[in-house]
């Protein structure tokens, strides 16, 4: 018959041992998702946003009708529009030669913004023209938020609701 | 940073040290509008915060949705906690309870979904969960322990995972969550981990190898 442990006794250097060897066993059979630790970084993230800036909400989301099968040719966009007055902001998804996903994105009334897309993991920054135009050429796919802020400080900064890109 | 309480060395050390000190330190400087420690914090705790809630029976995908739910919880926590070692057990008792809400409701779903036995898809949709993957474990010991670990009461696997993937000075934390005794001696091996050692005792793969 084995010996047998006090559960009163303290703990000696066999029970770490088997705390450490449990731990590493544990990081084996189930680990924690990879991104996971990003996922609640951009969640936190975009909790922080929610107190500084206005949300945005999506006016209109344009699918464009599929083209007829063979024409390969035809590249996959979609539209949605927010707004939150006085902003509006529009953008355009399609497909990046890389195969991530091109931004070409306004916003109105006309002015310069900064422009940040937050994503899981990251942030990406950008500028539009004096006329409210930008363009972020190559986003990876999955969740992302963009904020715009305008440059002159005047109006208020509006973020849309993530979008699945 | 200002640190308010004029404690003793040893409680500032423990507050540096302590994965409770560094919660602390991370919600404060993340109110006053830093995100850094936060950051660390997440990255630090996250792994802890999983296999918590994946010891209470929720499913990799929901689990997912369960720990960022906490960590939104965690900086919406209004409520000023004073005690460092408080904040670990905010974490701790969330998460746990966050894991209950999400397996009653799955349950709550399985019960409605029932009457139909013959559209058996949505059960196999469910079950996409990894079985144990023990061809991952390739020493044979690592192997032991965990066909050990799995035989012990299932009150006792989900209190010995938070144990061995918590923070060592957070012992008093873990005790205050987990009924662990911490005595002046130190912390008391529990009836878990007595029995744990017990089944591996008797393994003579645990013992030789």
């Amino acid at each position: 018959m084995s010996a047998t442990f006090s559960p009163d006794e303290p703990m000696d250097a066999a029970d770490h041992a088997v705390l450490e060897a449990l731990a590493r066993v544990l990081d084996r059979v189930d680990p924690v998702p990879a991104g996971l630790v990003d996922r609640s970084l951009f969640a936190l993230t975009l909790e922080g946003l929610h107190a500084e800036v206005t949300e945005l909400r999506v006016l209109e989301l344009a699918v464009p009708a599929v083209r007829g099968a063979g024409d390969r040719g035809t590249v996959e966009a979609r539209t949605i529009t927010f707004t939150s007055d006085p902003i509006t902001v529009m953008i355009t998804l399609s497909v990046a030669p890389s195969g991530g996903v091109r931004i070409d994105g306004w916003g109105a009334p006309a002015q310069r913004f900064s422009v940040e897309l937050y994503r899981p993991g990251a942030t990406v920054h950008a500028e539009s023209d004096d006329g409210g135009s930008f363009v972020l050429p190559d986003v990876p796919r999955g969740p992302a938020s963009l904020v715009l802020r305008p440059v002159d400080g005047a109006g208020p900064a509006v973020s849309t609701p993530v979008i699945e890109l | 940073m200002n640190r308010t309480a004029g404690g003793t060395t040893e409680e500032a050390d423990v507050a540096s040290t302590s994965l409770g000190g560094r919660a602390a330190a991370a919600l404060e400087s993340y109110r006053a509008g830093d995100p850094h420690l936060l950051a660390e914090l997440v990255q630090e705790a996250t792994p802890l915060l999983w296999h918590i809630v994946r010891g209470q029976g929720v499913d990799r995908d929901d689990a997912e949705d369960v720990v960022q739910e906490v960590w939104l919880a965690f900086v919406r926590s209004t409520s000023t906690i004073r005690e460092p070692q408080a904040l670990l057990k905010w974490l701790v008792v969330s998460a746990r309870r966050a894991a209950w809400r999400t397996s009653g409701r799955r349950r709550e779903d399985l019960r409605r979904t029932a009457p139909l036995p013959e559209d058996d898809r949505a059960v196999a949709v469910r079950s996409t969960e990894p079985p144990v993957d023990e061809p991952l474990l390739v020493a044979e010991r690592d192997q032991t322990l965990w066909r050990r670990f799995l035989e012990l009461p299932e009150r006792c696997q989900q209190l010995l995972r938070f144990v061995a993937m918590a923070d060592r000075p957070d012992y008093k934390a873990i005790a205050e969550v987990t009924g662990m005794q911490v005595t002046a001696v130190g912390v008391t091996r529990g009836r878990c981990l007595a029995k744990l050692r017990a089944l591996l005792d008797a393994d003579e793969r645990w013992v030789e190898a």
